[in-house]
Formats: structure tokens, C-alpha cells, sequence
């Protein structure tokens, strides 16, 4: 990537839809007329379609009511973006081929009340029990999940 | 005469300096959480829930598909910031422990789990005071193994 416009983190934010406004229409207007950093929006939506995939397969296998959970890629109380939590295992490796290349799966599911993709209204939203600052699970899977009712935090990891 | 007073100074300072470097090690030795790991085996025996983990499993057993809930350890201790602990796992499997200090109202963990030869799992982790963690997912025999981490601190 040599656009320096907008660093890595900024276009997972924005893949993430965690911009601010102004910062999300000034990358909407930037990305109109460049192709380096339309290349890396395109990545990390392809990397989340397979995350999503794959983590889907995961739930399936291991939850309750897995079809009907909604997967909630937007991470609560945690570091700017998924991407940031995965732990680069090479230093200098882009972000996303470290991600693809250690196999990684690191999903934030909210298991109710957000079920239905809507946010509960008024009130503040109770953080999580634990934020997880950086997973490495050395070729496995992983979910973060987070309970609704106690809002108790579980990382699985799928042992291969 | 002269040694008994000797003595009783003696006995005097002996007591200063024991008290100093209590009072010293009160001020100094910095931050100890309290931890507690709780080691569970889930599997889809029948329907079962062990006593000790009553607690863990309402908050987390509606989630999982499991039945059958086994308690297979449970430890508390006092870790000073910065202090490894080493705790072995089923299956030749070892889970290292370290706390390393506070983030506003969260513990920082370091929390892993190797073989002894490789590591398996690594994670760091900000855990809200008196609350819990639950790492899943080791295999064992016909089901997977659970790890609760609790942390404390005043």
C-alpha cells in the first residue's frame, strides 16, 4: 500500500463502520480515486466474509441457537477493530496475510439482546467482563463471545 | 548488669527492625491479586452440573451445547504484579498465569496455555474487578476443557 492517506486501521474502522461521520464520508470521497487503498477495503471485506464463514461453522458446531445469533463483527470495549486484537505472529507481515496465515477466527458475538441486529434502546450498555487485548492461538480458531444477561466474556479457541 | 541492658537493647532493635521491614514491605511490595482458576471438564454426558461451579455454568452453560459439567480443580492464590504461575492442566497440558497490573478498574492478565514444549494458546486480557473469564475449547477425552479465571484486587 503507498497511499498514506489513510493508514490500515482507519480502512478496518471503516470496514467496521466504526468511523465517525466525517472521517467515513472523507474515506467514501479519498477511495473514489484511489485504487491502493480501494485494494485493502476490498481484503479486509473479503477476510470478514471468511471470518464470518468460518466462525458460522464454529458456532454451528459448538452453540445453542447458533442460526439465530447475530454475529456482531462491530467489537464492543475492545481495541479499534478485530484486527487489532489478532497478535501479528511475523513482524512486517501486513495485517492481513498475518491474519490469513495463522488461520485465525476472532469474532465478538453478543449473544441477546442484540439477536435481532438491533441495539437495545436508552440506558448505557454494561462493558464486558474481560476486553481482549491480543489473541494467538497458534493456527486455531477463535470466537469471543460475550453473554447477554451477565455480560461474561468467553474466548474459544478450536484446538486443531 | 551491663549485658542485660546489652541484651534488652539488643532485643529492642532486632524488634525496630523486624517491624520496619514489615511496615517497608506493606508500602513497597506493590499490588497482589487475588486469583482464582477453576478447571472444567464439558462434555454430553448426563445432565450434570458439580457443585463449585454452579455459578460459572448459569452464566455460561445456556450458550454451549454441553450436558455435563465437571469440576476437575479449583485454586485460589495471591500473585503479586508481574509473578508467573505455572498451573498444570489435564492432558500434559500447563496454563501460565500473570498478572500485570491495573487499567483503570481492569486486572491485566497474561494468560497461556502450552504443552510444556509448544504453546497452544495466548491471550492478554483487561478483567473487570471481581468478575470472571472463561477460556474454552482444549480437548479432553470426549469433551473440551473449561478455564475460569477470577480475578481480585482491592
Amino acid at each position: 500500500m503507498t497511499c498514506q492517506k489513510f493508514s490500515k486501521e482507519m480502512i478496518s474502522r471503516f470496514v467496521d463502520n466504526e468511523l465517525d461521520e466525517t472521517e467515513h464520508n472523507a474515506f467514501i470521497r479519498h477511495k473514489a480515486q484511489c485504487p491502493d487503498c480501494c485494494a485493502v477495503e476490498a481484503q479486509f471485506r473479503q477476510t470478514d466474509h471468511i471470518f464470518e464463514k468460518q466462525a458460522e461453522a464454529m458456532a454451528e458446531k459448538l452453540l445453542k441457537d447458533a442460526p439465530e445469533i447475530f454475529i456482531k463483527i462491530k467489537d464492543r470495549g475492545h481495541p479499534p477493530g478485530i484486527r487489532g486484537i489478532i497478535q501479528r505472529k511475523v513482524p512486517g507481515t501486513p495485517a492481513i496475510l498475518g491474519m490469513l496465515s495463522i488461520a485465525v477466527v476472532a469474532i465478538i458475538m453478543t449473544l441477546a439482546p442484540w439477536r435481532h441486529g438491533t441495539l437495545p434502546t436508552g440506558g448505557v450498555v454494561p462493558s464486558p467482563s474481560a476486553v481482549v487485548n491480543s489473541v494467538d492461538a497458534y493456527g486455531s480458531s477463535v470466537m469471543i463471545l460475550e453473554t447477554a444477561e451477565t455480560h461474561h466474556t468467553i474466548i474459544w479457541f478450536s484446538e486443531t | 548488669m551491663i549485658s542485660a541492658c546489652a541484651s534488652r537493647i539488643l532485643k529492642g532493635s532486632l524488634a525496630g527492625l523486624v517491624l520496619t521491614m514489615a511496615l517497608y514491605s506493606l508500602v513497597w511490595a506493590g499490588p497482589v491479586y487475588q486469583t482464582r482458576v477453576r478447571v472444567v471438564s464439558a462434555d454430553n454426558g448426563p445432565a450434570r452440573t458439580d457443585p463449585g461451579i454452579q455459578d460459572m455454568i448459569k452464566e455460561i452453560g445456556p450458550v454451549f451445547k454441553y450436558t455435563r459439567f465437571r469440576l476437575l480443580s479449583d485454586k485460589t492464590m495471591l500473585l503479586p504484579q508481574g509473578q508467573k504461575k505455572v498451573m498444570p492442566l489435564p492432558e500434559a497440558r500447563r496454563l501460565t498465569i500473570t498478572p500485570q497490573g491495573m487499567q483503570n478498574t481492569r486486572i491485566l492478565y497474561h494468560l497461556r496455555v502450552d504443552t510444556g514444549k509448544s504453546p497452544i494458546f495466548e491471550t492478554n486480557v483487561g478483567l473487570k474487578n471481581n468478575t470472571s473469564i472463561t477460556i474454552g475449547g482444549p480437548k479432553l477425552q470426549t469433551g473440551v476443557m473449561l478455564i475460569n479465571i477470577q480475578g481480585h484486587t482491592r
